[in-house]
């Protein structure tokens, strides 16, 4: 059965971001209760599931390399979009990624009072990216670079749970119809399954989210972007079907696209969460 | 009788083992450190080292007899624990540990056991080569990633699981962490049980060997702990000089 490889020091795998940095990102989310840039949301959700990750990979004051990190940011260019020491690197061994970070902030976790209870408590947040939106939507350029990037992983990794992508858009992609090049990154596959492509849409208005729909559902008339999106995404991989039924309350099958059209940031960290949550070893 | 068998998943150090047993005269404690907790093999051996202390007689009040040893436990634990400087180190910390945990108490006099358990350390019992109690999951199907786990932190712990029995002399018991105990109900439903085979291993080599094949078989690749406990008769109380 796919989907099942042990996810270890010997046996890692890699999840690429490929995260929207052109000029609308820069259009205020106008979502109940957050007065945000896109950008800044995406950034901050982004820094904190690598935060998260980290954690879960954290043994002692080591963290255990489980997974590669790419992350490509596309805006007027398609480029790797870690900052700090790690610039110009497009994937990165968690433990580099933990050590590497841009800055820490300071913000507020609530943890366990030891009572039943939660106290908000100071603690570190680190950054490694920062929010960016300027110019166009070069998706295929963004594509390809994780294409080239996943090739070589594959191969290098033939037995390993496959790396999953997950790409973060507000808008069209400006540099030609990246069907194609979504259907490659699908089609490359270890022994344990084919690499596995999340396509969120995020919008700043509050519209009324298409979650994970059927690959033969209907989609709003007048973006001819959205079939793209949906059509080349993955079908949703059995580990994901319980956990993204619960959060979105329907019952899901591998029927369904992992695919979310008009996502608010709220849908986009369910997404995040689910498709990052593997068992460790 | 007892035997104790024990390995650390393959490709790791054996200092990465996180499962710990304690095995005392009629008392057999196996816990299973979850994997992305804080310093959970400490926590692992901390709390079979609490749970086996005498008195080792739960029945007054099994429940309140645990979770008395635990609040001890914890305690230990939060003083023993290395002290996290990065600052994931600091977030896992504050979260505190977690571990499965089974306990099996033998009482010769009346031939009876209490068994103790959270989450997916599970206890066998085997009379004349038939497994009579797979105790508290029987179901292979039924191991999952998020088993009830006891923890150092917080106030609210999961629902302890509480069984008393009775044995007969021969009768023999197994207490395994969950990835082979999985393995082994897994086994006995294909009609190919390997109680026997855990019970009768004679030394380190044939477990090692043992875990190899059951790997390549298809067993989670997990740290593996094994408590094999043969109950005697009760010596006969001798009559005159």
């Amino acid at each position: 059965m796919a989907y099942q490889a042990e996810i270890s020091r010997q046996n890692p795998t890699a999840f690429v971001f490929l995260v929207d940095q052109s000029g609308s990102m820069a259009d205020e989310f106008k979502q109940e209760g957050l007065n945000k840039r896109k950008c800044d949301a995406v950034a901050d959700a982004l820094n904190r599931l690598i935060g998260e990750i980290a954690i879960r990979c954290a043994k002692q004051e080591a963290v255990r390399d489980y997974f590669t990190l790419a992350l490509i940011g596309y805006g007027g260019t398609a480029h790797p979009a870690w900052g700090g020491d790690l610039s110009g690197q497009l994937a990165v061994p968690i433990s580099a990624v933990d050590a590497h970070p841009i800055r820490y902030d300071q913000r507020t976790r609530m943890m366990d009072d030891g009572a039943g209870g939660l106290v908000p408590q100071t603690v570190d947040f680190p950054v490694w990216l920062e929010p960016a939106a300027a110019s166009g939507t070069p998706m295929c350029a963004a594509l390809q670079l994780a294409l080239d990037f996943l090739t070589e992983w594959v191969s290098a990794h033939p037995q390993s749970y496959p790396p999953v992508v997950f790409n973060v858009t507000d808008g069209e992609s400006t540099d030609g119809d990246p069907a194609a090049l979504m259907q490659a990154v699908r089609q490359l596959a270890t022994s344990d399954g084919n690499v596995i492509l999340a396509n969120v849409h995020l919008s700043s208005l509050s519209q009324e989210a298409i979650r994970y729909p059927l690959f033969s559902d209907p989609l709003p008339q007048g973006d001819q972007f959205a079939p793209i999106l949906r059509d080349n995404a993955s079908a949703l991989i059995p580990p994901w079907v319980a956990p993204l039924g619960e959060v979105t309350g329907r019952a899901l099958s591998s029927s369904n696209a992992t695919f979310v059209y008009n996502a608010s940031i709220v849908e986009l960290i369910q997404l995040l969460n689910v498709g990052t949550r593997v068992d460790l070893r | 009788m007892m035997r104790r068998f024990a390995t650390q998943k393959a490709g790791n150090d054996p200092t990465e083992y996180e499962d710990a047993a304690v095995v005392g005269v009629d008392i057999v404690a196996v816990a299973d450190g979850a994997t992305e907790a804080y310093s959970s093999g400490l926590w692992a051996q901390v709390l079979v080292e609490h749970l086996t202390q005498l008195p080792i007689d739960y029945r007054p009040d099994p429940p309140a007899i645990f979770w008395r040893r635990i609040a001890a436990a914890r305690a230990v634990w939060e003083a023993q624990r290395p002290d996290p400087q990065r600052w994931h180190a600091k977030i896992k910390a504050a979260e505190g540990s977690a571990a499965a945990v089974a306990l099996l108490v033998i009482t010769r006099a009346d031939q009876q056991f209490q068994a103790l358990a959270i989450g997916d350390v599970i206890i066998v019992q085997i009379r004349g080569g038939h497994r009579i109690l797979a105790w508290p999951l029987d179901d292979p199907d039924a191991f999952g990633y998020t088993p009830p786990l006891v923890r150092t932190h917080g106030a609210q712990q999961p629902l302890i699981q509480d069984l008393q029995g009775t044995w007969q002399d021969g009768d023999r018991f197994l207490v395994m962490s969950d990835a082979l105990a999985a393995w082994a109900l897994t086994c006995e439903r294909a009609g190919q049980p390997i109680y026997e085979t855990l019970l009768t291993l004679e030394d380190e080599l044939s477990f090692a060997a043992f875990v190899t094949a059951a790997r390549g078989a298809g067993m989670k690749n997990d740290d593996v702990t094994v408590v094999g406990y043969l109950t005697e008769a009760r010596v006969p109380a001798r009559e005159g000089g």
